[in-house]
Formats: structure tokens, sequence, C-alpha cells
């Protein structure tokens, strides 16, 4: 995540009960990554936390990988409405992370109808404040946004 | 192993059905299920009750198959819910036949039933949501509608479907709706229409997505041995029944499913046949996509093939191999528990040769298949069923 910004937001503002999905993520030299999780018996890598290696079934432990958070855009549509809590309409696509895994995400663009989102777009991953709590103070969680050194958008 | 035959079917209308609860649109499905096989409610000897959304529509989320049941006479059985999202009632079909092959009972009622009218859309919208996990999905706004967006555009890239070849897939079942009075939707559709239609998630228009739908239907099955002992009528043999979990990983395609490979194969080896034997067949469409994705996975033409298959008109009555001559899931509605005991009623309609304008001539083979839920690249699960027209018992 070569997005300066996104880092100190990871630094400083996010923590235990601001993140969304929590198990998704593991704090990595003072920064909040999304990560395999790597069986160390066999190397499978898979997401979330697991009782056993959906690979080799093993009673296996597992070791916490950080994703690059770079992928590429495997497929998208455009939501016209999306649920109560979010923009409408929103862009929803699913990124093939640079580390093999398929995810479904929300790609964050200025206008969701411009002409270069497609499927192969480069994307990389970034934190920000999704929704808010019942007190009203943000929670993050990630979005991806078209890559910055392939010119965003 | 017995074989196992289905004497029974109902169904009450699907569509928007104001002045029946729950409780009325059961008892309505399995009444009419009873005296069509000619049957007392005693005979029944165990019960399974698909039901999937309603409960957090209407806040019964429990004993909904007894409160159907408790005063119909059917009683002192064991009642069973069983729950797959939009599969429910094909599982609950499935277990009916296991009852009855494996030796306890002679007689099992399967049915589904949902109301998901009447307390607004968001409510309905909300209770459909929960059949994905929330862990892998919550966070992202997924929609039904999303997804069926984004594996339309992947088969799109992967194979070159077109938006008019989904399209198509509303218009026949429309076309064949409007010859069943049972269903949602009978006024007919264009191509132009459709593709005209309020954007859903991209390409995907509204007539290419099934609605929400209120509705019940019921099966009963039967031994040989009940059959013959009771002369009962026009039984439709199954020839296979079986089901299956999906094959969830990381690395999904999107544009084709596992499902369909699993519970084919199983399906086909069960009954001894192939793709090429079946005359008619009633698979679950929610999106059109889906429906073209599932003659590519069962087989009904090669892998990618599926649009250029609607396109030719071979899955329209009077083409190679009629699909949905009930309307589908997209037409017929789709009342969630309830779609895999309706899909199974028009099959044995069409093998007794009563589908009146619908009929498929000479069918004698005929095939249901429905999935429910979605995680990881996959439908949860799935069940094929295979039903023979049977020569006099």
């Amino acid at each position: 995540m070569g997005n300066v910004t996104n880092e100190k937001l990871s630094e400083t503002v996010i923590n235990e009960t601001n993140l969304l999905n929590r198990r998704q993520f593991e704090r990595i030299d003072g920064q909040w990554r999304l990560v395999r999780r790597k069986c160390k018996t066999c190397g499978s890598m898979f997401m979330f936390p697991k009782v056993t290696c959906p690979n080799c079934l093993g009673d296996t432990e597992f070791e916490a990988v950080p994703f690059g958070g770079k992928g590429e855009v495997f497929s998208y549509t455009v939501v016209s409405v999306m649920p109560t809590g979010f923009a409408t309409p929103g862009l929803i696509a699913e990124v093939t992370l640079q580390e093999g895994p398929r995810l479904l995400t929300i790609l964050d663009v200025p206008d969701v109808n411009d002409k270069r989102i497609g499927i192969g777009m480069k994307v990389e991953m970034v934190f920000k404040p999704v929704r808010k709590d019942e007190a009203g103070n943000p929670l993050y969680y990630y979005v991806f946004v078209p890559e910055k050194e392939n010119g965003g958008l | 192993m017995r074989n196992v035959y289905v004497t029974g079917i109902g169904m009450t209308k699907f569509g928007i059905l104001p002045d029946m609860n729950l409780r009325e649109i059961g008892e309505t499905a399995v009444w009419a299920a009873l005296k069509d096989a000619g049957l007392k409610p005693s005979d029944i000897g165990v019960a399974y009750c698909g039901y999937a959304v309603s409960g957090h529509i209407y806040d019964q989320e429990l004993v909904m198959g007894h409160t159907c049941l408790r005063e119909l006479g059917i009683k002192e059985i064991p009642i069973l819910r069983v729950e797959q999202a939009c599969n429910s009632g094909g599982f609950a079909v499935r277990e009916a036949f296991l009852a009855i092959q494996s030796g306890f009972y002679d007689v099992a009622l399967a049915f589904g039933l949902e109301k998901m009218f009447g307390r607004g859309t968001q409510k309905a919208v909300d209770a459909l949501s929960k059949g994905l996990d929330t862990e892998l999905y919550a966070e992202y706004g997924l929609t039904p509608g999303a997804t069926f967006g984004l594996i339309s555009k992947r088969h799109m890239y992967d194979y070159g479907t077109t938006v008019e070849q989904m399209a198509m897939v509303s218009v026949k079942n429309r076309r064949h709706a409007a010859l069943n009075p049972r269903a949602q939707f009978q006024k007919e559709l264009t191509i132009e229409g459709v593709l005209t239609a309020p954007m859903i998630a991209e390409p995907v228009t509204l007539p290419m997505c099934c609605p929400i739908t209120d509705g019940g239907a019921a099966a009963i099955l039967v031994s040989e041995d009940f059959l013959r002992k009771r002369n009962c009528r026009k039984p439709v043999k199954i020839l296979a029944s079986v089901g299956a979990s999906g094959s969830p990983s990381w690395t999904y395609k999107l544009s084709s499913h596992e499902n369909y490979a699993i519970s084919s194969k199983l399906g086909y080896e069960m009954a001894g046949l192939g793709p090429n034997d079946i005359d008619v067949a009633a698979v679950h469409e929610p999106c059109a996509i889906m429906e073209i994705m599932t003659y590519e996975g069962l087989g009904f033409c090669p892998m990618g093939e599926g649009g250029r298959f609607v396109e030719s008109g071979a899955s329209s009555l009077g083409g190679r191999l009629p699909v949905n001559t009930d309307g589908g899931t997209l037409s017929r509605g789709h009342a969630i528990a309830a779609t895999g005991v309706a899909q199974i009623g028009e099959i044995v309609t069409q093998m007794r040769g009563e589908a009146g304008p619908r009929q498929v001539e000479g069918a004698k083979i005929g095939l249901q298949h429905c999935v429910g839920g979605y995680q990881m690249g996959d439908a949860c699960g799935s069940t094929l069923h295979i039903l023979e027209r049977s020569s006099e018992i």
C-alpha cells in the first residue's frame, strides 16, 4: 500500500474498536494489514483464521502473511440501489489479489460510470471510514481504488 | 432400494396473496396435494417443510410446518423444517425421497411456503440478504442483484454472451408463464422492453431478476408397495434424487459454478441417463444469466454456449429441450422455499401430460434442478431430480 495517507490512517486512527470485520486483519509493524493465513504444514494460504487448513486438513498452525494490497478487477457492476448506509449508486467488484485469492469489494471512484473502469484494471487497497457507529463515530474498512502508479482515475 | 413415486402435487397461485397468511398458504398447497393424490391426511408418515425467509419478514421463525399441518389432520408424525435458502424446497423433496427409499415410511409430504409481500420491500430484501455469509459479504453492501451483475459481466467477458441473449431468457420464460394461470407474471415481454427496463446492477435489468413472491407448493411421495396397494393416481417415478453442497474456493471462476457439475453427475449416474435423454427441465434462474449457466453446467450445451442455446430456441416450448415451461423463477415467481417443490410439481404435470397449452409433446423424462445460497463462487448447495412418465402400474 504505497499510499502515505493510508499508512498514517492505519497507524494513528484505526484501532481494535473502529475497524470492521476485525478477523481479516493483523497489526504488523504498526500498520493494519489484510492478511492471508499460511498453513505451516503444507504452505497453502487462505483468508480468515481457521481451525484446520482447508487444503491439507491437518492439525496445523497458521502464520499471518500480509497482502501487498494490490490486485486487478476480475468483474464489476454498478449497483443502482445499495443497501441502507452505502453510497448509491455503488461500484461493486471482484478483485483478484496479486497473491491469488479473489475478494468481493467496493471500488471507490469519483464517477462509477467512468469508461476507463473495466476487467483487468489495476487497483490497490486503502482504508476509509465506511459508516458510523451508534454514537456517530466513524468505522473503518478497506475499499479498492485505481492504482496511483497507473494514473488512478 | 425401494422405488419412489410422486402421486400428489398442489400449489397456491404464486404472486401477491393479501388474503392468505402463512398458515393458509401452507394449508392450501398441502390440501391440494392430498386431494390430487386421493389420500387421507392420516396416510402421511412424515413431513418436511421448506421455509426460509418469511420467518424474518413475519416474525414466525420456528415451527411453521406444525402451524400449517396441525388442523389438517396431519399429526403425531415427525414434522421437520428444511432450510437451504432458495433450495429449501428442493431438499424437502430429497428428504421425503430418502424417508421412503430407506423403508421407514410409505408416504412422505414435502412442502414449502413463503409470504414475502405485506411488510415492505426492504424487509424482504433484508431477509434475502441472510442467504449470504455476513463475515464474507456484509461490509461490502452485497445484494443478490449485485451478485447477478458481477456474474453476468464475467460471463460476457469469458464467453461473449450478450445482453440480448440474457433478455431472451426473460422473454422466453414470460411467454411460458403466459400459459400458466398460477404464474405471478403473464404479460409478455419483448427484448427491447427488457433492455430498456430499470437497471438493477449493470448489465442486469429488472425483468432479468426474479420478483419477491407469496406462495406455497406441496408434493406427496409414496413407495411402490403403497402405490400398488392403494391404486394411487397417475404416479410419476423418481429415477434420481440427489443433493450436494457446492465447492467453494478462493479462486472461483464466477462465470461457472461447480454445483451444476456436482449434482448432475450424481443425478445422471443414479438415473443411468445423460443430458440428451432429458425432454423437459425446471431449473432455478433467480437471474437470467443463471439459466444460461445451468444449460452449460447440466450439459444441455457445451460450456460457454448457453447464450447461443437460448437464442437458437432450443429451450423454448417447441424446441429441443424446453426449460422452465411454467415460467421459471423469473415469471412463475420465487416464493423462496416453495420454488423447489413447485418445480417438481411442473415436471410431474408434464410427465402426466396434463400441462395443457404448455405441454411438451411426448415428454417422458423430466429434470428438476435448484440451487440455494452463495459463498465463495458457488451455490451453497443444489438438488437434482429426474422423473419418468410411468406406464400403468
